[in-house]
């Protein structure tokens, strides 16, 4: 198991949190930190803070960056 | 100057602008407006008899008119029954727009009549999903909406409108509607010279490459591309599923599809690749088998519109982001004089393979569902559309339909919805009116979706239904048959009389318990006008094979036991004098 922070930049939509949610909840995980920021109308920053290993971290990656208003994601630290 | 609109005219208003020609739907009270205002719309409502069929449609109609389909339902209940339509289309990547009434407005949250969270239900099922709060939005979310529809990997996405909204009203400019400008596909070039070229590196390399051609090849209407790259560089293909149709089934370097029933020869050609090209494919694990001995000695290079397939299932060697149609347009040739030498030896072993491993012989003298679907081909033309449903006659269509044309065999590959087959034939028949159209489906799955014979009556769609009745849900009972013990369970199901049933929807119909019966049921059906059920009442237990079991690898593919004939041409000459008959201006 690792840490794993992330950064994410989206559009800021009324369903985007839920969204970036969905990629852990329907596995059955849970972030450990969640911050998410509206920069201006219409874009957001969330970062994510969570405990999973190298294999589901990149699962979860692949679904978050198939969401239409993920606009980039930065993984910030491994640990 | 200002003209007033009322929200649903102005809705209704935007769809005619996005030209939206067919939508499936059905009213309710909380999508009562718009209902009111599409009296005064030249667009086609089409009145299904349960919400699942309108969504269903509505994907039948994408793939074949190759744009969105539309789907409109009220709250509550007639938004979820939308939902199993929606996933398929996600799952199959269809691009389709779902439109939902709401309760009002000021009633959301408060557990009205009818009220739920659609938005919600369909967020894991949807590109994006939105709730219009101020018609002032509307024309941006449309269109956005149907933008996101149709570009990038395409798909469903969900509009949920309040009846509050479709009541209020909105001062627009009285030119509003020559300034609305319809969204178009724009093609994705995300890949860089260099991707190319590590591509054309690893085709110069390779002894054997291999193409699997997906769904992608279809929806980004790539088809002509990828026959001609094929035959350019004399690389061998297969396909998936539902990427039947991107190769003509009886081109030489076309080695059908592969996966879990797919052809023993594809599989096998999966496992002696040395370079697997996949093209617009997503590595689904019914094609793929056991994952980690799958394409055991092969580099792969993925090429798809969708950058999150990258690695995802299967680690490739190079990855192209893009729009298949520009990727096959920049792929340099690479058939040298000695790379031909490897791959018509390769295209050759194939071909010895393809001998080796043939699909098992049809046997007019056995009323199973092979000899019925092989009937029904051999006695249709050449650009018929064919719909299934899902479970043993789905897999059987699939090994035996030979005449498929792209966008023409429409099935539920991802989702695997019993249910799709009748409702996405109306789809496509309200696409392509002037086609035959064909659903092929079996009695589990047709009972799923049967009420829409009444839809067809009045729409006087001529719709053909080939219901293969074997009195089982078979692929389950396959399936308790392999690796239950015989444990039949939940599979043993009850029919209705099919021919009273279609009388009391004013259906025509036939029944048939053999070829010659099914023949002459089929020749009837094209003579009819209207739509007709054709009840072919087959073999009870089958079988179908080839199979990967669940867990297995594309090498453990089992082929037929030792006494099954295959590949016998007497047996065709046989079969072929017993249709002469039949064949003669069937379909005329």
């Amino acid at each position: 198991m690792q840490k794993n922070y992330w950064r994410i930049k989206c559009n800021h939509t009324p369903e985007t949190v839920d969204r970036i949610m969905l990629s852990f909840r329907k596995r059955g995980l849970m972030v450990d930190a969640l911050h998410y920021k509206k920069l201006d109308d219409s874009l957001a920053e969330c970062e994510v803070e969570f405990t999973e290993d190298a294999e589901s971290a990149g699962r979860i990656y692949k679904n978050v960056i198939r969401l239409v208003d993920i606009l980039e994601i930065e993984v910030l630290e491994t640990v | 100057m200002k003209i007033k609109l009322r929200g649903a005219d102005y809705i209704i208003k935007i769809l005619e602008l996005l030209e939206v020609d067919a939508l499936f739907a059905y009213p309710g009270g909380a999508i009562l407006p718009i209902y009111d205002a599409l009296a005064f719309s030249n667009i086609n409502d089409i009145l299904v008899r349960h919400e699942q069929a309108a969504s269903f449609a509505a994907n039948g109609f994408a793939r074949v008119k190759g744009k969105p389909g539309f789907c409109l339902a009220t709250s509550g209940p007639g938004a979820t029954n939308l939902v199993t339509g929606i996933a398929d289309a996600y799952a199959d990547s269809i691009p389709m727009v779902a439109i939902t009434g709401q309760v009002n407005l000021p009633l959301i949250g408060t557990d009205a009549f009818q009220e739920t969270d659609i938005t919600g239900i369909c967020l894991p099922i949807t590109k994006k999903c939105y709730l219009l709060k101020d018609l002032a939005d509307a024309e941006r979310i449309f269109r956005e909406a149907y933008e996101v529809a149709i570009n990038g990997r395409p798909g469903p996405v969900l509009i949920d409108v309040p009846r509050s909204i479709q009541l209020s009203f909105i001062d627009v400019d009285e030119d509003w509607e020559s300034k609305f400008a319809k969204p178009v596909y724009t093609r994705l070039s995300n890949f860089i010279e260099e991707d190319i070229y590590k591509a054309a590196r690893l085709m110069v390399e390779a002894k054997k490459p291999l193409i699997i051609a997906g769904h992608g090849a279809l929806l980004s209407d790539a088809w002509r591309e990828m026959r001609e790259f094929a035959k350019r560089e004399h690389i061998p293909a297969i396909s998936t599923i539902l990427g039947m149709g991107v190769f003509e089934t009886h081109d030489p370097l076309y080695f059908s599809w592969l996966g879990m029933h797919g052809m023993k020869y594809a599989n096998l050609a999966v496992q002696e690749a040395d370079l697997i090209m996949a093209l617009g494919i997503r590595f689904d694990d019914r094609i793929t088998g056991r994952l980690k001995d799958f394409a055991p000695n092969a580099k792969i290079i993925h090429c798809d519109i969708d950058n999150s397939e990258e690695d995802k299932n299967v680690k490739v060697a190079a990855f192209i982001h893009g729009d298949l149609k520009l990727i096959l347009n920049q792929l340099p040739n690479t058939a040298t004089i000695e790379a031909m030498e490897h791959r018509t030896a390769w295209v050759d072993h194939l071909t010895d393979l393809r001998d080796q491993y043939p699909i098992k012989s049809v046997d007019y003298d056995v009323f199973n569902m092979i000899s019925a679907i092989d009937v029904l081909e051999k006695l249709s033309p050449e650009d018929i559309i064919v719909t299934t449903d899902v479970g043993q006659h789905q897999m059987w269509a699939s090994q035996y339909l030979n005449k498929i044309h792209p966008n023409h065999f429409l099935t539920s590959g991802g989702l695997g919805s019993m249910g799709f087959g009748f409702p996405a034939a109306m789809g496509a028949q309200a696409a392509a009116p002037d086609k035959h159209v064909w659903c092929i489906t079996g009695d589990g799955s047709f009972q799923m979706n049967l009420q829409e014979l009444i839809t067809c009556v009045q729409e006087q769609w001529p719709i053909k239904i080939l219901l293969l009745d074997n009195s089982y849900l078979g692929m389950v009972r396959q399936w308790q048959e392999q690796f239950y013990n015989k444990n039949y369970s939940g599979v043993d199901i009850l029919n209705p009389d099919y021919l009273l049933l279609a009388k009391a929807y004013g259906v025509s119909a036939a029944s048939a318990t053999n070829t010659e019966e099914l023949a002459k049921a089929i020749s009837l059906a094209y003579k009819t006008k209207g739509p007709f059920l054709v009840h072919a009442k087959v073999l009870k237990e089958d079988n179908v094979l080839p199979m990967v079991a669940p867990g297995a690898s594309l090498s453990e593919t089992i082929y037929y036991p030792q006494d099954v004939i295959c590949n016998d041409a007497k047996l065709q000459e046989k079969n072929a004098k017993k249709l002469l008959a039949h064949k003669v201006q069937s379909y005329a």
